[in-house]
């Protein structure tokens, strides 16, 4: 193999590698230079935005500590509000889940004919039991009538109709009738 | 051959490892830390944006409108038990249907297994009471949609209507009612309100002016705003 010959190729072994230890130095050098620049950067960037997010902690604590101190005098309304919409829910709840006697009053009027006179009435949630007369005769085929339809209708769980005998005063008659929940 | 390392390469090679030691040591101790300050920095700022909106919202609210609402909402379900005003409205309703009442008892004792809230809101307390009354037939329907319709809140577990004697215009009414009294939300959980919290719903809105069309004992304005419940005897019937 032929060996290139070139100036340091020329020099004794030892300078040769003085020489070529010279050169790595100065490379050496430069990058320890760049490294140390760099770690410098590096460092100072990793405790500048250290500071800034610090200062920008504090900034926004002390925003909070106004922002506190701000709403501080609107605790009465706060305190209203909360309260409002803490017993708006209870008398939601309690309006949706109540019985509605009104509307199963006011239901009666399908099941029982005109003229009908009621003698007693027990309501008790969704069950009407009722006991009362009827004057004419074609008052309990309206009766029955009544009955057999909402049967059908399906907004009554149960109806019982007790039997219809002829008595003194007219035709009394017992119902119980169970409403269907909504 | 000796090979002899040149005293230059110690000031770069040292250099370089303090560098290197210097950058792993700064960049993983100060890594957590950072992390962390990202972290509260950007909590902070969405708690301070919540806040802000807080105040934004509170500020658009006004007190005397929230002072109004809160004392029909409280007439409906009273943050204390009022007997006297109780017995007032049971009276005004009773008599809005002409009925007289013949007896009247509260059973602070016992609570009716028809009634609602059961176990599922510790918050509110059951008022149990009984009444028994005497007037027109044809008014049951009025006295109980007068009843249902009243301030406080009333629910009625049992009605019991018998007709009196031959008289075709008289009748005996037994009432189980119960009605309901919830104190006030602790101070703590007002103030950690969130914004959600403090916004009223579009149903809340609703409800509230179905509760103006409610009756309410008869009121009195307070000095410095809000309504007052009139607190004379009531047991006079």
């Amino acid at each position: 193999m032929k060996r290139k010959i070139d100036a340091i190729n020329l020099l004794p072994s030892a300078d040769r590698l003085s020489l070529s230890q010279q050169r790595v130095v100065e490379r050496l050098n430069i990058f320890a230079i760049v490294l140390v620049v760099l770690t410098i950067i590096f460092v100072g960037g990793v405790f500048g935005y250290q500071f800034w997010l610090k200062e920008q902690k504090n900034n926004l604590l002390s925003d909070k500590k106004k922002l506190n101190l701000s709403l501080s005098q609107f605790d009465v309304q706060l305190g209203l509000q909360q309260n409002l919409r803490y017993r708006l829910k209870l008398v939601s709840q309690l309006l949706s889940e109540r019985t509605n006697t009104v509307d199963n009053l006011t239901n009666l009027d399908d099941v029982l004919p005109s003229g009908a006179v009621i003698e007693r009435l027990d309501i008790q949630g969704t069950n009407i039991d009722i006991e009362g007369r009827l004057t004419e005769l074609s008052q309990v085929a309206e009766l029955e009538d009544n009955v057999s339809r909402i049967r059908k209708n399906g907004s009554y769980k149960e109806v019982n109709l007790g039997s219809l005998n002829k008595r003194n005063e007219g035709w009394p008659f017992k119902i119980e009738v169970v409403k269907n929940e909504d | 051959m000796k090979i002899e390392i040149s005293p230059k390469f110690l000031f770069p090679s040292l250099a370089i490892f303090i560098s290197l030691i210097l950058s792993i040591v700064i960049g993983v101790t100060q890594y957590r830390a950072i992390k962390d300050l990202r972290t509260s920095v950007k909590r902070l700022d969405t708690e301070n944006k919540v806040l802000k909106n807080k105040f934004l919202m509170l500020s658009s609210l006004d007190e005397s409108n929230i002072k109004e609402q809160f004392a029909y909402a409280e007439l409906a379900i009273p943050s204390e038990k009022n007997i006297p005003y109780i017995l007032q409205a049971f009276r005004d309703a009773v008599s809005k249907a002409n009925f007289l009442v013949k007896t009247f008892q509260f059973s602070p004792g016992e609570v009716s297994s028809e009634s609602i809230f059961e176990d599922k809101n510790k918050a509110v307390e059951k008022l149990p009471l009984t009444a028994e009354l005497v007037g027109p037939s044809d008014e049951l329907n009025g006295l109980v949609k007068a009843l249902e319709n009243t301030f406080p809140l009333f629910e009625i577990n049992n009605v019991s209507f018998i007709k009196e004697g031959n008289s075709l215009s008289k009748s005996r009414v037994e009432l189980k009612l119960t009605t309901f009294y919830s104190p006030p939300l602790p101070e703590e959980e007002q103030k950690n309100a969130k914004l959600e919290q403090l916004v009223m719903s579009e149903e809340e809105t609703a409800l509230l002016e179905t509760l103006v069309t409610f009756s309410r004992p008869e009121l009195k304005r307070r000095t410095g705003g809000g309504l007052e419940r009139r607190t004379d005897n009531p047991f006079v019937f």
